[in-house]
């Protein structure tokens, strides 16, 4: 993991420089949009990461975290957020269906549209508040994509690309083509660097494996 | 430059024809012209530029005031004078934001566009504030309530705006826009000022003759 990173909103100021849009905000929330989609077609392993963090329980229910992909587990907290019990959901990918596990401590838990984890339970919950653990795309705190600074060329000049197709008058076809053609080449040379940052920061979990399979040695003491 | 030196200065295009004491415009006729007229600059100016000038902007804080809004509404109110708009696409909108302007609001320059927007989540981010300007009313519509904002903009009536003295500040109109309006009245594109009704009577018929004539 990475941990230089810089809002999605650096690559929309620089995007906005280029396309002489600096003068308004007008457009902003459709270049936030198309700015949100070039970072998932680079498909970065660090855009996924490990969370956790404590929520409020109103009503029964907790607001889902944002860019959420799939709960590990969680606990409640007491005020001071010291552990209130042992419970855990373990890998279990919430967006692919209704959680079990919990019937034994009376709660159940599912996933609705409204972005929200309900606790279906006839018991009073322990506490009011809870720490998820969860798996989720590399966001700020308004929902809005984190990237590294070598992906911001590539992202402004994909929102430089799809906004001057959009107002195809503004920008004459050979910008176009130019914005189209450094998206292309950017794209490309960042999902290599995304294979390849992949592959290291999994290097020591392949050496295990491979080790375990080849010497039949237990993980972890490779 | 302020407002009544840009009258002085365009007050020289007479538009053709003699101009007698009946014929001068009054300092309203010219005034209620300028609003029109400069609407007509600075959209040029933009159609040629693609940007707006600065100098045509003016800041314009958004006040909350509590005979407006509810506590349980799902909008809060702040009025806003009628922004110019530059083409069926761009408005004349700078910046909408936190009071020192470091800071955007989502900006909807109509309700239409932010029912559309809504239908995505990055409309209804956490909180960040959105906006929505509605045209019919003057009013700007956020999400939140703010103690005040800053609205940054190319208003269509700069005298609408309550911080702006026409004594003493500068009328927010570049002075390539003024270029612009010159060169548009010398050439007769538009031609506001001055055009004294024709009179296509003959001075040998007239009213109380026609009266008179048996057959009309």
């Amino acid at each position: 993991m990475r941990y230089t990173t810089i809002p999605i909103s650096n690559a929309i100021s620089r995007a906005k420089m280029e396309l002489n849009l600096e003068h308004t905000q007008e457009y902003d929330p459709y270049l936030l949009i198309i700015a949100n989609d070039a970072l998932m077609h680079i498909g970065s392993v660090d855009q996924i990461s490990e969370h956790s963090a404590v929520y409020d329980i109103v009503d029964n229910k907790v607001s889902l975290p944002a860019g959420l992909v799939s709960l590990l587990a969680f606990i409640f907290v007491d005020d001071d957020g010291c552990p209130s019990g042992s419970g855990y959901v373990d890998e279990t990918k919430i967006l692919k269906g209704p959680v079990g596990g919990w019937l034994d401590w009376g709660y159940s838990i599912q996933a609705n549209d409204g972005g929200q984890i309900v606790f279906d339970c006839s018991a009073d919950l322990p506490t009011e508040k809870v720490r998820l653990f969860w798996e989720g795309r590399l966001v700020d705190k308004y929902g809005v994509s984190l990237m590294h600074e070598m992906e911001e060329r590539g992202v402004a000049a994909y929102i430089c690309y799809k906004f001057a197709r959009r107002f195809p008058s503004l920008y004459d076809r050979g910008m176009i083509g130019d914005f189209k053609k450094e998206w292309e080449n950017q794209k490309r040379f960042l999902r290599a660097d995304a294979v390849v940052n992949s592959y290291r920061q999994n290097r020591g979990k392949i050496q295990d494996l491979w080790n375990a399979y080849v010497v039949y040695k237990p993980f972890g003491n490779s | 430059m302020k407002r009544s030196d840009i009258l002085d200065r365009l007050s020289v295009y007479k538009g053709g024809g003699v101009a007698t004491d009946e014929a001068v415009p009054s300092y309203q006729y010219y005034l209620s012209r300028l609003h029109s007229m400069r609407e007509f600059a600075i959209r040029e100016e933009f159609r040629r530029d693609g940007v707006i000038n600065p100098a045509n902007y003016q800041n314009h804080w958004l006040e909350y005031d509590e005979e407006l809004n509810q506590d349980d509404c799902r909008f809060y109110l702040f009025r806003c004078p009628k922004i110019l708009q530059l083409t069926n696409r761009d408005s004349g909108f700078g910046y909408v934001g936190s009071e020192d302007g470091m800071s955007q609001y989502n900006l909807f320059t109509s309700p239409e566009r932010f029912a559309v927007a809504q239908g995505h989540r990055f409309a209804k981010l956490g909180n960040k504030i959105s906006a929505a300007y509605d045209w019919e009313e003057e009013m700007m519509k956020l999400n939140q309530p703010v103690k005040r904002g800053l609205v940054r903009a190319v208003f269509l009536r700069p005298e609408d705006v309550p911080t702006f003295n026409v004594d003493i500040d500068d009328y927010p109109f570049s002075a390539k826009g003024l270029e612009i309006l010159e060169e548009a009245i010398s050439k007769g594109t538009i031609n506001y000022i001055l055009r004294v009704p024709q009179d296509k009577v003959s001075n040998s018929n007239t009213d109380a003759d026609l009266l008179k004539t048996p057959n009309r």
